[in-house]
């Protein structure tokens, strides 16, 4: 786990570093609700969150890119009593969800050179997903890979010619895989945008 | 430069604030009840129980005994609270408690301890092994420091042939024994109360 975040913090400065001059770079913080499976699962916000795109202008309305990031879900079931067949069992209750988008983006901004530059977009791809139930201290991980498309909407605010203060909202569908129903959530984003 | 800064400084914010799961001891306590569903518990009153706990410990290794008494006392009280009577023999008795508790990594449910029951079970002796309900349920854990094990055994159901003793209920409770003595006292009678609890048809009934 530690050393996935390690590894999407080492892109994070791979795709800062790259594609200097048509090319801007987005850090939000992320906080993540729940919806569908995932609330089945966790019904509790996520406020762990953090996601990172790289945007490359082919045009100054369109831009080609790419996402990342993770959103942590956990909720804290507490003293839980499960009986499956003549077996009964009692223990504290941990559920978790990492979940980690990898996304090819396209967007399509409004204004991009004015003060305010808001944009929408679509990312298609992966999402790698960690399942967890902690049960009185016996862990069972689920680690899968799952398709999915995120809808995206966000707006910029000029802080200084270089970095733009950016809220946004994501939607993010994932399809089912073979041990995980397909996890999809509402993504709320604030954080700041760097353009070289 | 601040670029690879605010890379380090997110990857760090997440490590940081990754979500700790359990914090105390008995965050970790475990309490696991199986029955076999066509025993008649309502239908039996007499009960023996074998007044010491076997202790089952890998070599060189020893449980305290501290806690003994006190286990047997709860085990008793909540049988007695549901209507079963002690008697002081096998042979005055419908059902037999025994009381186990071990601390090694691992143990099988079937495991060769054939004295556990010796003196007990006439003609019981090596080779015996246990006749426990079906786990149709694979609960698939390992046993850490500290388990307790109440099974409930009927003298009646004892197959010499087969040298098996049926096990009609069973109860486990692990995590038990970390922590200053007050705690882990409180936490032996919560988890032995457990398995009574989730227990209901451990009731003494009989028409």
């Amino acid at each position: 786990m530690k050393k996935l975040i390690w590894t999407i913090g080492f892109v994070a400065v791979a795709v800062a570093l790259f594609g200097q001059g048509r090319s801007q770079t987005t850090l939000y913080y992320s906080v993540g609700l729940p919806l569908g499976n995932t609330s089945d699962f966790i019904e509790e916000t996520s406020f762990r969150g953090f996601s990172l795109y790289s945007d490359y202008f082919i045009e100054d309305e369109w831009s080609l890119g790419f996402g990342t990031g993770v959103q942590t879900y956990y909720e804290d079931l507490g003293k839980v009593t499960e009986t499956r067949g003549n077996i009964t069992a009692t223990g504290k209750e941990y559920r978790y969800i990492n979940q980690f988008p990898f996304l090819f983006t396209a967007k399509y901004h409004v204004n991009r050179f004015a003060a305010v530059t808001p944009h929408i977009g679509l990312g298609i791809g992966t999402y790698y997903n960690i399942q967890t139930v902690e049960f009185a201290g016996i862990v069972v991980d689920d680690n899968e890979w799952q398709f999915g498309f995120q809808p995206e909407a966000a707006l910029g605010i000029e802080l200084s010619p270089n970095t733009d203060f950016i809220i946004g909202a994501t939607y993010n569908f994932a399809f089912d895989s073979k041990d995980i129903d397909g996890l999809s959530s509402l993504g709320f984003h604030a954080g700041l945008r760097f353009i070289p | 430069m601040k670029k690879i800064f605010l890379g380090s400084l997110v990857a760090l914010f997440l490590a940081g604030c990754y979500p700790k799961g359990p914090e105390y001891v008995s965050d970790l306590d475990l309490a696991v009840t199986n029955y076999d569903d066509e025993f008649d518990f309502e239908a039996q009153v007499n009960y023996f129980m074998i007044d010491s706990i076997i202790h089952i410990a890998d070599d060189g290794e020893n449980i305290s005994r501290t806690y003994d008494e006190r286990i047997l006392d709860r085990v008793e009280a909540n049988l007695n609270e549901r209507g079963y009577v002690r008697v002081n023999t096998l042979q005055e008795s419908d059902i037999a408690i025994g009381v186990s508790a071990w601390s090694s990594t691992t143990v099988n449910f079937v495991y060769d301890w054939w004295y556990y029951w010796g003196g007990w079970y006439p003609g019981y002796g090596p080779g015996w092994g246990w006749g426990y309900p079906g786990y149709g349920w694979t609960y698939a854990y390992s046993y850490t420091t500290g388990t307790i094990s109440i099974e409930m055994s009927y003298p009646e159901g004892a197959n010499p042939e087969e040298m098996t003793i049926p096990i009609v209920w069973h109860g486990y409770v692990n995590g038990l024994i970390q922590g200053s003595s007050a705690s882990v006292g409180q936490r032996i009678d919560e988890n032995i109360d457990q398995t009574f609890e989730q227990s209901p048809y451990l009731i003494s009934n009989p028409e």
